[in-house]
């Protein structure tokens, strides 16, 4: 029985990591700008061709792997800048529904311009040597894997935090977040921060792309489910809440592995049952207004 | 810049909304240690006006020059580093940051550049003491680790004013500085508008004000708008005489 839960606690939280990675981009581009990024998920999956591009397909060593990751990051976060003047500049004073929609556009466009450069058929990416395997834990096979994409969840979320609580960029930021127009006044550049974060939002769904990509098969299907998922993990957590975010990437990477353990016939709906639960029961989110409107 | 530039000058100046011509064809300049009040009726322009001066809307003709320098296409925030601060009708802030964190943000924010992110945004020395000066000169040194969003109203526009005056601005624009005070905030307002002036001899300054108190006691010059034009020109004692005035601002009929 301990065997069960502490695998099913490693593999929910393993489960959970890139979850977090992804939603917390899109929880900091809606922190600061009010922007519900549709097009995230074509963000997300853009990573993981790229990362199947840079790799092959085949085993490779783990400084290839890193690379992997780093063109993922770079190239996406670069899309997203791109997006964020063509696209989405001219949109931060209109309503929600406007910006929606035009991230609802972006996602069809660069879902299309995916299936031109890469087809629609399915890849997959092998497992690199080194973390193909598993080991033991208090008598728990756990899988090496599992163990990469907790680190690196955890390095990026004290990473972020840091980078938005001590920082001066961080408190730039949060100042925009808080009253762009104020904040302005104030002499800060806040066409620069909007830039500088939405190209970061794009990046970690670009990361998140290629750090999981290995577990999935990467086809144009990858958009619209973690689109869905990320969205989900965002109104769990509260929208703009990046500590909303972590904690609800993992209670459902936990709902889920602990569904497949215990009750696999809900396997599948582990994430909408906690939406809905959510959603009837505190609408705004665990931690619901958190990091943009705590400072209003 | 010589002593002669302005520190802001206004050359025939319109900025529409759609069908409607909020600003049209308005100039004017603004010499150092110079008080300019703008005032007019609701929808007379002031405020849009008062916008475009601070960068928030952007002139669709005419120029802004500042400082001897086109700025009619510079964003609020360039404006701010190169000098320019203001503050807002209803007063604001960080509210969840202590009294002097917000100081802080603003001397560092003056400074401008944002995209230091090894920077820890530690409080240098200097930095410090001209926040804690400031702190004193506003009476709000009891309240500088209070959240600023416990602050009394009275007090939140003084946390504004700190935040304007801390960046050690040429230009000063305020907005409507005591737009729903009491009669005793007013009064305490006019002190502090006044003791800066004495402090500052070079700054120069543009408010938007209703109250004819207000105008009367800091300002050298007054503007009188009407429905996006400037009417009227002149000391507080001239403009107030006008006929025009009085029908317009003051809701009399001249005749």
């Amino acid at each position: 029985m301990f065997g069960q839960i502490f695998a099913a606690l490693v593999s929910g939280i393993a489960t959970g990591m890139p979850l977090f990675i992804v939603a917390s981009g899109l929880t900091l581009i809606y922190g600061v700008m009010r922007v519900l990024n549709f097009a995230h998920g074509a963000f997300f999956m853009i990573g993981a061709f790229l990362f199947y591009n840079v790799l092959g397909g085949v085993t490779g060593s783990i400084s290839l792997l890193i690379v992997g990751l780093l063109i993922a990051a770079l190239s996406v976060g670069a899309i997203g800048a791109v997006s964020e003047v063509a696209v989405f500049r001219r949109l931060y004073a209109r309503d929600h529904t406007t910006t929606l929609l035009a991230s609802y556009a972006l996602l069809l466009t660069l879902d299309g311009l995916v299936q031109q450069i890469w087809g629609v058929s399915p890849r997959s990416q092998t497992q690199l040597p080194a973390f193909a395997g598993s080991f033991q834990i208090l008598g728990v096979r756990v899988a090496t894997y599992d163990v990469v994409l907790i680190g690196v969840g955890a390095v990026l979320a004290i990473g972020l935090t840091l980078l938005l609580q001590r920082t001066s960029f961080g408190q730039t930021t949060r100042a925009v977040a808080h009253d762009q127009t104020m904040a302005r006044a104030l002499g800060l550049h806040a066409r620069g921060v909007q830039l500088a974060v939405f190209a970061l939002g794009a990046a970690l769904a670009g990361l998140a792309g290629g750090l999981i990509s290995p577990l999935l098969s990467i086809d144009p299907s990858l958009a619209p489910t973690f689109v869905v998922q990320s969205f989900a993990i965002v109104i769990v957590g509260g929208l703009g809440s990046m500590g909303g975010a972590l904690i609800a990437a993992l209670l459902i990477g936990l709902l889920d592995s602990f569904a497949v353990t215990f009750f696999p016939g809900f396997a599948g709906f582990s994430l909408y049952i906690a939406v809905t639960l959510v959603l009837l029961l505190r609408p705004q989110g665990i931690f619901g207004a958190a990091f943009a409107s705590r400072e209003a | 810049m010589n002593a002669e530039t302005p520190v802001l000058e206004v050359q025939d100046v319109y900025k529409s909304f759609g069908p409607s011509h909020a600003v049209q064809g308005v100039s004017f300049t603004v010499r150092a240690g110079e008080t300019l009040a703008l005032i007019g009726p609701n929808g007379a322009g002031k405020s849009t006006m008062f916008g475009l001066a601070a960068g928030e809307h952007r002139a669709d003709k005419g120029t802004i020059s500042y400082q001897g320098h086109n700025a009619t296409r510079w964003p609020a925030s360039r404006r701010c580093r190169n000098g320019l601060s203001r503050t807002f009708q209803v007063a604001s802030f960080f509210g969840t940051r202590t009294v002097r964190e917000n100081l802080l943000l603003a001397v560092e924010s003056a400074r401008g550049h944002p995209f230091a992110f090894w920077d820890t945004f530690s409080s240098g020395h200097q930095k410090a003491t001209r926040v804690d000066e400031m702190l004193v000169r506003l009476s709000l040194h009891d309240y500088s680790a209070l959240r600023a969003d416990r602050l009394a109203q009275g007090d939140r526009k003084r946390l504004e004013f700190a935040m304007a005056l801390v960046q050690q601005p040429k230009l000063l624009l305020l907005d409507e500085p005591t737009a729903g005070m009491s009669l005793e905030d007013i009064q305490q307002t006019i002190d502090m508008l006044r003791s800066v002036k004495e402090a500052n001899p070079q700054l120069a300054i543009v408010l938007t004000a209703h109250d004819m108190e207000v105008i009367f006691s800091v300002s050298d010059r007054v503007l009188l708008m009407g429905q996006g034009k400037l009417l009227l020109e002149g000391t507080p004692a001239e403009v107030e005489a006008a006929p025009l005035t009085k029908e317009l601002y003051l809701g009399v009929s001249a005749s």
